[in-house]
């Protein structure tokens, strides 16, 4: 109710902001409108972008109910596609089902290994994650630079890219996209459905309890031999894996390649996907579609407007998260609700 | 036991009024109608149970809350729109019960910070000399230099005191501050306490202590359930239907703690060799509340931290096993049951509500979970038995533990221990910070506890509590055991003096 209220309290204030600057705000609410609804295309990017965006939402929740912040979403997520880029040009023989499965395994490992790394350091030596992972981003994104520049890299094209995985590989081998000759692919259908697995993991399974006691009390856990290091590890591992599973929606899922820069930050955005749900993974759901509404709608702002340019509409973005997560984080209550939620 | 006060001619005017404050949380009434006159120059003692509103009446003084309806009078001034900065500045302070102090700065530096000089620029030798003036004025002296963490609970204690004189507070208000003081450092305080109001200051106290009440203090008023019971001058007359209602209905048979026969193979035994001092050693029998008392400091922290994590270095033999090198889960399964010794850091998860505080250390056999899931269920009909058992309210499993009084958390610890399938429970410190009526249930479950084979290791710095509680005392001095005595030969004096490493 209240991130509603931030949110038009957020699009208001842009609208004002805008109208400023000579355009008209009712036209702009248009080109908001239409680049998620206009046409079943931009609303497939808009879902696209979304499943992408729980995953790493997801990714950082994890973490978060364990007391840890993982910043490292972006290398986990880099790492995890790069595997699954380069499985079929590794083992180019395979037949189905196993080219997908060995697809899947591989980059799901390469980002297990990636949320390992900052998990056993927490837990061995109290090595800052926020710190390791950010290192590790940078790591992360050198080895996949090397691997797409150097080693892998298509030649028929002009952008760095890795050569296009075979059929094999690809999701769409198994299942028939949502909207055909569109990004959006049948990722999306398992994020939703992630997003209820994790709710019950979290809030209905002996380890979802346990990790949440870590992440609330450390010392209680501790006393009452709740064993926390391994949790901790296998919380950062679980992260690891979720990012991975952006590389099923964009390497398998969707162009069947890794290119450069793809992620745009989608690593990052997850961090403010899922704080702004208090990891809660239904409220991962909304907020991730937020996102990903913004994102497209101020993209679809720089093309068809004279004066709102690419940074302007980050500044609308900025605006809009801002007075929700406003809204939702600060108490304060609304007028005729009992508790505001 | 009560002593004539010295110039105890009270200035009839009133310091502080609460005129009918009214305050309700949910449908929980904090405070009803309370009406309360505080006297100057004197020591007015609050006392009730947890959760009788004494904490919600001092947090609407200083403003973290507003009254629903009532006002409060300062000095003939009516208080509106209060917050704790201008309480201080109009000169009410207060020590809470867990100190708000920064461990790791100097005592000098502390008191810098928390209480700004006026001028940008320190000076610090200056500031210094301030202090020490004031310190020698009300002989509270302290280390300036030393760190903070690094002094006693005492001195720890001198050091809120100072910060509050140096701002000329005119009312102190202590919430339980003998709670964790030995027996000597409460008289030490009670002497510091009279000081101030012979100084003409107002003291108020909330306390659960009542033997504290009708030693030092002036004037009582005993609040429960959010009213106000009685009030008035402290004497002997009232003070036998003081307890009387503070204990409501909760009876014990003293004669149960009577020593029953003891089985001879010890249950538990404790051995560990410190270098300078010699060794520690102890032995517990089943059956056998066994408590031990001394100092804080003196071997306390030890013992329970080899109790509970593995240490090498120490031989600790649990029915002729070994056990000094398995971890607390291994333990636990051993049958050995523990409470926290600081219920609030170790023992609850705080912002989690009653069902998740339960399962954390659950035991097996309650079936909280099926492969891993968890259900529901079986932890609310567990919680049902428990909050009943053990009168824990309010019994609403929806709240947060926060939400809960300190008497009605530890119930709630012991209740989840004591359900275990454990032969030995370690209880430092079982009714600290607890209202009298739950001690009693607390106390009360220990004894049920002993009677059906179990055994208590009591470790409190309560010696009142562990006369009434044990069997065996042991006095721990300098990481020693230097004396035991046996129920029911207490001799307080001698207890004191073994303490104290008086005599050997």
């Amino acid at each position: 109710m209240k991130g509603l209220l931030g949110f038009i309290f957020g699009l208001g204030l842009s609208l004002i902001l805008v109208s400023v600057l000579g355009e008209n705000p009712i036209h702009i609410l248009q080109i908001f409108y239409n680049s998620v609804f206009a046409t079943q295309y931009d609303l497939a990017t808009t879902l696209f972008t979304m499943t992408s965006l729980i995953f790493t939402g997801l990714s950082v929740a994890v973490a978060f109910h364990a007391g840890l912040f993982n910043i490292g979403a972006e290398g986990q997520l880099l790492m995890g596609s790069l595997g699954m880029a380069i499985s079929g040009l590794l083992l180019p023989n395979l037949i189905l089902p196993y080219s997908f499965l060995w697809a899947l395994v591989l980059g799901l490992c390469l980002g297990g290994f990636w949320g390992f790394i900052p998990g056993y350091l927490k837990s061995r030596w109290g090595g800052h994650e926020v710190i390791v992972t950010m290192m590790l981003n940078f790591i992360a994104a050198g080895i996949v630079n090397y691997f797409v520049i150097d080693v892998f890299q298509n030649r028929e094209v002009q952008t760095p890219e890795t050569i296009p995985l075979t059929k094999e590989f690809l999701l769409s081998s198994f299942t028939h996209g949502i909207f055909p000759r569109t990004p959006v692919n049948a990722s999306f259908l398992f994020a939703v459905l992630f997003c209820f697995l994790f709710y019950v993991l979290i809030y209905h399974t002996r380890w979802g309890f346990q990790l949440r006691s870590v992440g609330k009390n450390p010392e209680a856990s501790k006393f009452y031999g709740v064993p926390y290091q391994k949790i901790q590890i296998q919380a950062f591992v679980l992260a690891g894996f979720l990012a991975a599973f952006v590389g099923v929606n964009e390497v398998l899922g969707f162009s069947g390649r890794l290119r450069l820069g793809f992620s745009s930050d989608l690593g990052f955005l997850g961090v403010a996907v899922a704080m702004m749900a208090s990891g809660h993974p239904i409220g991962i759901l909304a907020s991730s579609f937020l996102f990903a509404f913004l994102l497209k709608g101020s993209l679809d702002l720089d093309l068809e407007t004279q004066t709102i340019t690419k940074d302007f509409a980050r500044v609308i973005q900025a605006l809009v998260l801002l007075s929700v997560i406003g809204f939702t984080q600060f108490p304060f209550k609304l007028p005729g609700f009992k508790s505001g939620k | 036991m009560i002593s004539p006060q010295p110039g105890r001619t009270p200035d009839l005017t009133y310091e502080l009024e609460f005129k009918n404050i009214h305050k309700k949380f949910g449908d929980l009434w904090a405070c009803k109608n309370i009406s309360l006159k505080i006297k100057k120059n004197s020591i007015h003692a609050l006392i009730g149970e947890n959760g009788a509103g004494k904490s919600t009446l001092l947090k609407i003084l200083f403003g973290f809350y507003y009254p629903d309806q009532g006002e409060i009078v300062f000095q003939q001034q009516a208080l509106q729109s209060m917050n704790p900065d201008l309480a201080l500045k109009m000169g009410l302070g207060m020590v809470q019960q867990h100190f708000t102090l920064s461990p790791e700065m100097s005592v000098l530096d502390h008191l810098i910070l928390t209480r700004p000089p006026g001028s940008v620029f320190l000076s610090r030798p200056k500031i210094l000399n301030k202090f020490e003036m004031l310190a020698g004025q009300w002989e509270l002296k302290v280390p300036f230099l030393k760190k903070v963490g690094e002094l006693s609970v005492g001195e720890q204690q001198k050091v809120e005191l100072l910060g509050l004189l140096i701002q000329n507070v005119s009312v102190f208000i202590f919430d339980e501050p003998t709670a964790v003081l030995s027996p000597e450092d409460s008289e030490i305080f009670f002497q510091q306490i009279l000081k101030l109001k012979n100084a003409g200051k107002t003291i108020i106290l909330v306390t659960h202590k009542l033997k504290e009440v009708l030693k030092w203090c002036d004037e009582y008023s005993l609040l429960s359930q959010g009213q106000m019971v009685q009030s008035g001058p402290t004497n002997l007359e009232n003070f036998d239907s003081l307890s009387a209602k503070l204990l409501k209905n909760v009876k014990i048979d003293r004669a149960e703690s009577l020593c029953s026969d003891l089985d001879t193979r010890p249950l538990l035994t404790y051995k560990r060799e410190f270098s300078k001092s010699g060794d520690l050693k102890f032995q517990i029998f089943a059956g056998q509340i066994v408590g031990v008392c001394g100092v804080e400091g003196n071997g306390q922290e030890e013992i329970l931290t080899d109790l509970v994590e593995s240490n090498r270095n120490m031989a600790l033999t649990w029915k002729k096993i070994s056990i000094q090198s398995l971890n607390n889960d291994q333990r636990r399964d051993l049958g050995i049951g523990y409470l926290p010794s600081d219920r609030l850091k170790q023992g609850l998860i705080l912002s989690a509500d009653v069902i998740e505080n339960a399962l954390l250390a659950d035991d097996r056999s309650w079936n909280f979970f099926s492969f891993g899931f968890l259900r529901r269920k079986n932890v609310r009909e567990f919680l049902k038995k428990i909050f009943y058992e053990f009168q824990i309210v309010p019994a609403n499993w929806k709240l947060p533990l926060s939400s809960f009084s300190g008497g009605n958390q530890q119930k709630f610890l012991v209740a989840k221990e004591l359900q275990k399938k454990i032969q030995l429970l370690v209880a430092p410190h079982p009714t600290r910070g607890v209202d009298l009526q739950s001690a009693e249930k607390i106390h009360s479950s220990f004894y049920d506890f002993k009677n059906a084979g179990g055994s208590v290791l009591v470790i409190s710095s309560d010696l009142e509590e562990l006369m009434k509680l044990s069997n065996r005392i042991l006095v721990i001095f300098n990481r020693q055991i230097v004396g035991e005595l046996k129920n029911p030969d207490w001799d307080e004096k001698k207890l004191g003096r073994l303490m104290s490493g008086g005599v050997k």
